[in-house]
């Protein structure tokens, strides 16, 4: 994004917004992940601490780096910790094996549901029913035609090597 | 990205009581299985988190206006970029311990990127054929139309034209059910077909973080035992999706949706505007 670069006051406020609202969420997952009863309260917390770290890291390297989405330097900087040629990822993967996709995910979506506004509301109803349609087609048909051809090549992969 | 200023916790303290009820109340219910014969519908807590937020959100519920304020609304949509990060992470971090699988899976894993075509080459005529779109059929079938794919209609063809009312249509369908429909239709493909489940995974990577995380944790449900391996695969294909996309869609799909779009119209027998 071209934008003349914030003060390094400014990146460290918005930071710590940002680590307010993580914090947040991740109590969030917490208090899913017990109700869930994936995990106890102690190997939640440790899980849910070590993705803190990450996501953070991720975007202090995005307010340093600039210019990619913040999203890239998280991914970054997770694949990195998990990696296994780098030091400490056993222990980290350790803390975040407790942890299960589902109950990370339900926080998410309670936000999404509470963040649509009036405006969102008109404009569906204003696009009109064939876009649900047309949407649910341009959804059903990425993710088949991935399917499809991952399948395929796995599959010859799978003839090839055996 | 601006956020409320701090003492945000204070100040959206009914906002996190209303997060909290839907992440309990959706906890609670759990993961709820209807068995239809042939296949198997999963609805995940999830589902069931967005339902509860729905019924909390003042625009749908108007005696909730007088407990959430229009800025608790504003600032929820806001922080959905920020509640999605631990996932992401999540799913990033079984990457790096399943780097061999992805390697000898590579090819199947770039591969599959050329599904977002497909997508178009099947939506577009039914979009101008059936609904009668014009050229806002090219704006709502060329991608998954979340906000990249929104930022470069609208620089291309302008803000107020067919294509950009196009991709916002299906944009905001994307927002209001795109990530629940993940969390339901891969389950469901794959309890009628019997698929690789890595296949699924890459399948996953659509381009939206919070579409392909509800379609990794709905193929969880289905081999629990393999749940680093899917977010991986799906965090990996997410990751190349967004890289790829960009390109795909300037040099490849966009300009053959127009030629597409000139030829369906011709077959209608109406002038391509």
């Amino acid at each position: 994004m071209n934008r003349a670069r914030p003060s390094l006051k400014a990146q460290a406020r918005r930071l710590s917004r940002i680590a307010a609202a993580l914090l947040a969420a991740l109590a969030l997952a917490w208090l899913g992940h017990l109700i869930a009863g994936a995990a106890g309260p102690l190997e939640t917390a440790g899980g849910l601490a070590v993705l803190f770290g990450v996501i953070m890291t991720g975007y202090a390297a995005g307010a340093l780096a600039g210019r990619l989405p913040d999203i890239f330097w998280i991914s970054m900087v997770a694949m990195a910790a998990g990696l296994p040629v780098l030091p400490g990822s056993e222990f980290l993967l350790a803390r975040i094996e407790p942890l299960s996709i589902t109950a990370t995910m339900t926080p998410i979506l309670a936000f999404a549901a509470l963040g649509i506004t009036g405006k969102d509301l008109r404009l569906f109803r204003g696009a009109g029913p064939a876009f649900i349609v047309i949407s649910l087609l341009v959804f059903t048909g990425t993710f088949l035609a991935s399917l499809t051809i991952a399948s395929f090549v796995l599959f010859l992969l799978d003839a090839f090597s055996a | 990205m601006t956020l409320p200023p701090a003492g945000l916790l204070v100040r959206r303290c009914a906002l996190f009581a209303a997060l909290a009820l839907c992440v309990v109340v959706a906890e609670l219910i759990g993961t709820q299985s209807i068995d239809t014969g042939p296949a198997t519908i999963v609805l995940l807590p999830l589902l069931f988190a967005f339902l509860a937020g729905l019924i909390l959100n003042p625009n749908v519920t108007a005696p909730m206006k007088r407990v959430l304020s229009r800025g608790d609304v504003r600032a929820a949509g806001r922080l959905v970029a920020v509640a999605v990060m631990p996932l992401m992470a999540l799913l990033s971090m079984y990457i790096g311990p399943e780097l061999s699988q992805i390697w000898r899976a590579s090819p199947a894993l770039l591969l599959q990127e050329f599904g977002n075509l497909g997508t178009m080459l099947v939506s577009l005529p039914v979009a101008v054929l059936v609904f009668r779109m014009r050229r806002e059929a090219i704006g709502a079938t060329f991608s998954i139309a979340r906000e990249g794919g929104l930022a470069y209609i609208f620089s291309t063809y302008g803000g107020r034209s067919a294509e950009a009312r196009g991709v916002t249509g299906v944009y905001i369908c994307g927002t209001l059910f795109g990530t629940i429909f993940f969390s339901l239709t891969p389950g469901l493909i794959l309890s009628i077909v019997e698929l690789d489940i890595r296949a699924a995974a890459m399948a996953c990577g659509v381009g939206s973080a919070s579409m392909t995380a509800a379609c990794a944790a709905s193929l969880t449900t289905l081999a629990p035992d393999q749940e680093a391996l899917i977010g991986a695969l799906a965090a990996s294909s997410n990751l190349i999706s967004g890289l790829t996309t960009l390109f795909m869609v300037v040099f490849i799909t966009i300009p053959l949706a127009e030629a597409y779009y000139a030829r369906l119209e011709r077959l209608m027998g109406r002038a391509p505007t």
